[in-house]
């Protein structure tokens, strides 16, 4: 069963005065493990897509199917307890948060479980860190990095959590050439060594071809 | 408050005002309920003073006389002990040798006087029946006169002085009162005998003078169930064929009074209202309450403004909207603590420092330098229940006003709040 299954997906944004259709009869797979590209011209719906799949925007009609889970009509808690367990987000304009330091940016997602206590919390963060060459960075606040460095905590908050899916919307649009290929190739090694499935929307045709497969949208219609 | 210090210090600032308003106004509210040595007993004690009467020459109304006060107040059921005092704190003449002759308040008192309240004596002791019987002409001195008069460091037993020319010994010295108990503040005590009260007044046969009452209750004895008795008293009076034949009838006016209707301005032939100030206060509590309630909404909502995107990036992380509201609330706690601790130093700096500000806004009405100098005690002013009432209070009005923005902020969708094109309606 493919890991992100959308039926008949359509979304409508209703104003008092005008209806837009984002997205229309969107039919998708992505299966397990597959690093996915989304392409398409600005305003055809592939940021709304990206959310609608992370559960943090809903369709106007359609179904969403996560891991085997329909979670279309699911209730606001369960979309954060799955979201939390199986979906990172990374997002173009890194939306850390300021008033946090690099460490409790990361430990972010860690917070809202339960089962994980503080002392695990805080090793999986400098794990994460570590990996990610950050351990350094620790006790920084966003506005002391670089951008290359807040995407990289980014990236580190979105993995901390052990996702199966990770959702990326334009992760080297605000990076230049250099840290742009250093996010791609932790996206390309969190894909290849980790098996995670990766969803990427992106404007660059050449990171578009170094994945799996490229899906192209055009005014909400999905046209491959 | 490291990312919107000026917000969040300008939520905290609101809260520490509000509540050092609440406890300021309040313990001025409450300042003579609290009970303080030698007022210790305050709840228990009540006070008769004042005979209004109609007499065949018209009406009059003044201090009792010493047998109109035990008319009215002796013997009544549920009083373990009743004192028989000057009914104000004079200002007397007082001369120690040659030296410059002083102006103090000296006020005439019995032995119960200090059965009632709790003086502390460091030398010597109070009055007995037998010394103010016969009227002796001995004298208590509060510590800083005794000190005034004769220097520090002697033993002031057995000293004379001169009160209104007649040679007093001094028997005792207590430990200063605080002018700002108005029933037991004094420099100085003599024997009410000794200083010969006015006991009578041609006018109004033996019923006007210089006493009041101090009635000291047993413990679950009120004041309305003492009133009853005190008006039943008037009622007899009012009956008697001698009252009526003389042409004379007895106001009651209510009494005995508590120390806080004590404290409310009242003539001689009237009760004091309760309900006096009461409106005002009620404006004031209001506006106290309505004006931080205004301030910290907006600040809240402010505040949530500028971190719906925050918001929407926690929900994309799994954050649950009441995780969300929980978050805020455990903010407005933390900013409801600290401005709480602000508040309350604010009020005892003020308090212990604005001393005329505080007894303008007192409203105490006093003849005596002493007491317009006066600052209250520490003792005489706080109160954890006070504190506590105004905290919750201060916190609850953080919850109102961070939790409804909270939870419309928490229910942005986390695509619009993260894009920034969610607001909180």
């Amino acid at each position: 069963m493919p890991i992100i299954l959308l039926k008949n997906l359509r979304k409508v944004y209703q104003t008092s005065e005008i209806e837009t259709i984002a997205l229309e009869n969107v039919n998708l797979q992505v299966e397990k493990g597959e690093f996915v590209s989304i392409m398409g011209p600005s305003g055809c719906g592939k940021s709304t897509l990206l959310n609608i799949i992370g559960l943090i925007d809903n369709a106007s009609s359609g179904e969403v199917i996560l891991d085997g889970q329909n979670l279309t009509t699911a209730p606001d808690s369960r979309l954060a307890q799955f979201r939390n367990a199986n979906i990172g987000f990374v997002f173009q304009s890194f939306h850390l948060i300021p008033s946090l330091n690099v460490a409790d940016n990361v430990a972010l997602p860690l917070i809202y479980r339960s089962d994980i206590s503080a002392s695990e919390r805080k090793e999986r963060v400098r794990e994460v860190l570590g990996r990610l060459g950050l351990t350094h960075r620790l006790r920084h606040l966003p506005s002391q990095l670089s951008g290359g460095q807040c995407q990289r905590v980014a990236i580190a908050r979105a993995i901390v959590g052990d996702p199966k899916i990770i959702l990326a919307d334009e992760p080297t649009g605000n990076l230049d050439s250099h840290n742009g290929q250093e996010v791609m190739s932790l996206l390309h090694d969190l894909n290849r060594h980790d098996g995670r499935t990766i969803v990427m929307v992106t404007h660059n045709e050449e990171q578009a071809l170094q994945t799996d497969r490229i899906i192209r949208f055009f005014d909400g219609h999905q046209i491959t | 408050m490291r990312h919107q210090p000026l917000v969040s210090w300008l939520t905290i600032g609101g809260t520490a005002l509000a509540l050092f308003l609440i406890m300021t106004t309040y313990m001025i509210d409450n300042r003579h309920s609290i009970s303080i040595s030698p007022e210790t007993n305050r709840d228990r004690i009540f006070y008769g003073e004042y005979l209004h009467i109609k007499t065949p020459t018209g009406e009059n109304s003044a201090s009792l006389s010493y047998d109109m006060s035990r008319e009215f107040y002796a013997g009544l059921d549920g009083i373990e002990k009743e004192s028989y005092i000057e009914s104000w704190v004079p200002t007397r003449r007082l001369q120690v040798g040659n030296e410059i002759p002083l102006d103090v308040n000296i006020r005439g008192v019995d032995e119960v006087f200090f059965e009632i309240y709790d003086f502390n004596f460091e030398e010597g002791a109070p009055f007995d029946h037998e010394t103010v019987e016969a009227g002796v002409y001995n004298i208590l001195l509060s510590r800083s006169l005794a000190e005034k008069l004769f220097g520090k460091g002697e033993s002031y037993m057995g000293r004379k002085l001169k009160l209104e020319e007649i040679e007093y010994t001094v028997t005792g010295v207590y430990t200063d009162t605080h002018p700002l108990l108005s029933q037991t503040y004094a420099q100085g005590f003599v024997p009410t005998n000794a200083i010969r009260l006015n006991n009578n007044s041609s006018e109004s046969l033996d019923m006007m003078g210089d006493y009041m009452v101090v009635l000291l209750a047993s413990p679950g004895v009120t004041r309305e169930q003492l009133a009853t008795l005190v008006q039943q008293r008037y009622q007899a009076f009012n009956s008697r064929p001698s009252t009526k034949e003389g042409g004379y009838e007895a106001f009651y006016h209510g009494t005995p009074f508590d120390a806080k209707l004590m404290s409310i301005p009242h003539g001689s032939n009237t009760s004091p209202d309760p309900s006096y100030g009461k409106r005002d206060r009620m404006i004031y509590y209001i506006i106290l309450l309505i004006l931080p309630a205004i301030n910290l909404s907006s600040l809240t909502r402010s505040r949530l403004k500028s971190r719906v995107s925050e918001i929407g990036v926690r929900r994309a992380f799994g954050c649950t909207r009441l995780s969300i509201l929980w978050q805020m609330i455990m903010e407005n706690f933390l900013f409801s603590l600290i401005g709480a601790a602000i508040g309350l130093l604010l009020s005892f700096l003020f308090i212990l420092f604005g001393s005329t500000a505080f007894m303008s806004f007192a409203g105490e009405w006093t003849t005596s330098e002493e007491q317009m100098a006066a600052t209250p005690s520490f003792e005489m002013l706080f109160s954890w229940t006070v504190f506590l009432v105004a905290l919750l209070f201060c916190f609850v009005l953080n919850l109102l006003s961070a939790s409804v923005p909270a939870w419309k902020a928490s229910g942005i969708r986390p695509a619009e709040a993260i894009s920034g094109h969610g607001a909180i309606r």
